[in-house]
């Protein structure tokens, strides 16, 4: 239908390029904004033609600073008209909003702005109701894969290091061992190996396995605080925590994955595996777990305390004996809290928690530590 | 003069062989888009990015011009996005299970792990390959002027196979296989580009290429060996000096003389790096050269005049500006973090357990991790602004002789690409 007048234009021509998407050619015509659209005046072959402003399209947005436009029609894919004028780009603008930047940076960020504030709500929701995803998920690992994962973990960190197997040794860990679980429901067992390291820690793996280092035997000043070390061990293993820290590392790489736009940083486990540091909360619960086993073994509280103690003093005079406790103290940094805590247990009736001998034993028990001996 | 005789018909025929001259229109306020995409990618926790990317190539894009009319770019973020998904979902995430899984049965000490990393990192190269391919392929394909798509029409896989196997012989040819390594690559590349139903040409060997590459070789080995010859010297020479048998060197030497050697064995090294930068930059600009000779559609040929110098020039004030403006945002952004840590520990929030009693060593130690985290995030800021001026450059010396009869370039048949260049994304190889 051919258009009939100009009364109603909103403005004078502009000279323009059209090209009907059929093949590279184009030719000059003349456009101008009327009420209904962009009319385009076409002598030969067609008539005129509108192009209502509502089915406009452009693949660069109009910004205020634009010095032309080039426009296509959505009803008429392939044609498009390229206006090298800048007022018309403006007054376009005006007529037809949605081709501006502004519309197409709110069409862009909007859904996702929103997004964001609701995973970042659900998050602090999450976070407020005490509710670990990544706990959720390790639970549900099955038992196959805990002890592998253990496994894994424990050969990679002793792998040059012997761990500790002089017998007598090895049956003075078991009876600590022995003694601390049995205050659990359930009857679990706890695999605990001594690595024959200078360095003073001790950590869970996961699989209810648990590496305690000839350095914090050597460290220790009796049987009891190396008890005390262990049942926490133990309420970090009762608790998940290292499967569950497993599990948040990868969801972390996964999340740096997306925030760096995917920047090819794949999957190394061993990283994932490295560096597993616990949140305050599950430490203050893998000391409770300690205190309630200590209690039930009828071993004494007062040998964790000293321990930190220990620790703390260490930490500040600067530390560099052969031992080198920096790793405890940056995993298991003995705050002044901690402290008040353990402090504060319950007094009850204990008893040592080795004999003298099994004590003896239980330092003695490393090729290093025996050859030092000898 | 007629160039047109003998049963040319007349009229539209006739005047319709163009010449097509290209051109750069500088864009204006890339520096604002930059930090806004920066700032809402931080807001929308990482997505905005392929929405960023996708205005950020549309300026570009608009800012070549052919005859004057800007070339058009009709991606979309959300492309660009579920394309990362699916790779994320079919290839990363998979790959990191996989990893575990072997990690599990294999053990870490295991020969079979090694092989089973040895076998996953040859398969990332050849994917590294595909992803080059379909990324150019998708650019391409939401390339439009006047109304004519772009295209590569062509097998992703043949491409990642060649572009595998003469990897492997770069090593095993001490490099002397790159350039007609890279030639085979842009030949395959340029010969499956078209433009409409009109495809490109590639009309060269890697014969010509082979003298800058000699010469690059060449000074390669002569200089760096030279200045790590004498780095060696020195170090021999100190040693010896201070009759240093057997243990650690630092205590053999006088503690002022350290300084000293570390300088040297790092500004030699710094040299080294700087003169294989200048030198492969040389190399490059010979390159692109070599690779524009030979490129022709219909009748037009492509000619490119950039010069070591001029991309010598734009890498260093990009750099320039990469740095300084990562430094601005880390301040800023240091900034808002201590006002967001000020405001958290109002509420007892502490995610950085700066309460705890950390010693002192351990706190800078996290603080360092987060300023570097920071620093680096913050890196890639302006890289809209350096893309368009390198992109700027590059076309500013390009030059289209002979003509071509636009009016035979018909549109290609329509070709359904919905996903945007996910595997390139994912490998971090996409230039643009
Ligand atoms: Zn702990």
């Amino acid at each position: 239908m051919p258009y009939d007048s100009e009364t109603k234009m909103t403005g004078p021509y502009f000279e323009a390029r059209y090209s009907d998407g059929r093949t590279a050619a184009a030719r000059d015509i003349r456009v101008a904004l009327s009420k209904h659209g962009l009319l385009l005046r076409q002598d030969y072959p067609a008539g005129d033609e509108v192009w209502p402003y509502t089915s406009l399209t452009t693949a660069e947005p109009l910004s205020s600073h634009a010095i032309d436009a080039l426009i296509s029609n959505a009803a008429q894919p392939g044609a498009s008209l390229f206006v090298p004028n800048g007022s018309f780009a403006r007054q376009l603008a005006q007529l037809a909003p949605h081709l501006t930047t502004r519309a197409a940076r709110r069409r862009a960020a909007v859904p996702w702005l929103i997004t964001a504030a609701v995973i970042v709500a659900i998050a602090a929701a999450i976070s407020a109701a005490q509710f670990s995803p990544a706990r959720a998920i390790a639970s549900m690992m099955p038992d196959k894969v805990r002890k592998a994962l253990g496994n894994q973990a424990v050969r990679s960190l002793t792998k040059s290091k012997p761990s500790c197997m002089q017998a007598e040794g090895l049956a003075a860990v078991s009876a600590m061992t022995r003694r601390l679980s049995s205050g659990l429901d359930g009857g679990r067992t706890f695999n605990v190996t001594v690595v024959d390291l200078g360095l003073v820690n001790a950590f869970a793996t996961p699989g209810n396995r648990i590496v305690l280092t000839r350095g914090l035997i050597e460290k220790a000043g009796s049987a009891d605080e190396v008890a005390g070390v262990l049942a926490h061990e133990i309420g970090h293993a009762v608790a998940l925590d290292p499967e569950t820290g497993i599990v948040r590392a990868i969801g972390m790489s996964a999340a740096v994955e997306l925030m760096f736009g995917g920047s090819g940083t794949v999957s190394n486990i061993g990283v994932l595996l490295a560096q597993l540091s616990y949140t305050r909360q599950a430490e203050a619960q893998a000391d409770e777990t300690a205190l309630r086993l200590l209690e039930k073994a009828g071993i004494s509280a007062k040998g964790f305390g000293q321990f930190f103690r220990r620790v703390n003093k260490e930490g500040d005079a600067g530390s560099d004996s052969a031992g080198g406790i920096a790793g405890m103290l940056r995993t298991h940094p003995p705050t002044a809290e901690r402290i008040r805590r353990v402090d504060a247990a319950n007094t009850y009736r204990a008893t040592p928690a080795l004999s003298p001998e099994q004590w003896q034993a239980m330092k003695a028990m490393c090729p290093k530590a025996a050859k030092e001996d000898g | 003069m007629d160039d047109y005789v003998g049963g040319q018909p007349y009229g539209s025929g006739l005047q319709s062989r163009d010449a097509v001259k290209v051109s750069w229109l500088k864009p204006i306020g890339l520096l604002w888009l930059s930090i806004y995409n920066f700032i809402m990618r931080i807001l929308t926790l990482g997505i905005h990015h392929f929405w960023g990317k996708t205005e950020v190539r549309k300026r570009i894009w608009s800012s070549v011009r052919l005859n004057g009319e800007p070339l058009e770019y009709t991606g979309t973020g959300r492309e660009l996005f579920t394309g990362f998904l699916i790779v994320f979902a079919a290839v990363l995430l998979p790959t990191m299970l996989l990893t575990l899984a072997a990690v599990m049965l294999l053990g870490v000490d295991s020969v079979w792990l090694k092989v089973f990393q040895g076998a996953l990192y040859a398969f990332f190269l050849f994917l590294t390959g595909a992803a080059i391919y379909r990324a150019q392929r998708y650019r391409l394909n939401r390339t439009r002027w006047r109304g004519i798509r772009a295209g590569l029409s062509g097998s992703s896989l043949r491409y990642a196979w060649t572009y595998f196997w003469t990897l492997l012989l770069l090593p095993v040819t001490f490099g002397w296989i790159a350039p007609w390594r890279s030639t085979l690559l842009q030949r395959i590349i340029t010969q499956d580009m078209r433009f409409g139903d009109k495809h490109f040409r590639f009309s060269g060997g890697s014969g010509p290429l082979y003298k800058s590459f000699a010469v690059f070789w060449l000074l390669n080995v002569v200089v760096i060996g030279g200045v790590l010859a004498i780095i060696g010297k020195a170090i021999v020479g100190s040693m010896n000096a201070f009759q240093a048998d057997e243990g650690d060197l630092r205590q053999q030497l006088p503690p002022d003389a350290i300084p000293g050697l570390l300088a040297a064995i790092y500004g030699g090294l710094f040299v080294a790096g700087l003169i294989y930068m200048v030198l492969s930059v040389w190399y490059r600009a010979a390159m692109i050269r070599h690779f524009a000779r030979y490129t022709h559609i219909d009748g037009l040929d492509f000619k490119s005049n950039v010069t070591a110098r001029g991309l010598l020039g734009i890498a260093i004030t990009n750099y320039l500006l990469l740095f300084v403006g990562a430094l601005l945002a880390s301040v800023v952004l240091g900034g808002i973090g201590m006002v967001v840590l000020g405001g958290l520990s109002g509420f007892g929030i502490d995610p950085l357990g700066l309460a705890q009693n950390v010693e002192p060593q351990a706190l800078a130690g996290r603080i360092g991790i987060l300023v570097t985290f920071v620093f680096l995030f913050a890196l890639g800021m302006l890289l809209p602004l350096t893309q368009a001026r390198t992109s700027g450059y590059l076309v500013r010396n390009l030059a289209l002789s002979g003509t071509i009869d636009l009016a035979t370039v018909a549109a290609g048949a329509p070709e359904d690409i919905r996903r945007g260049e996910g595997l390139a994304q994912a490998f971090d190889i996409d230039a643009l």
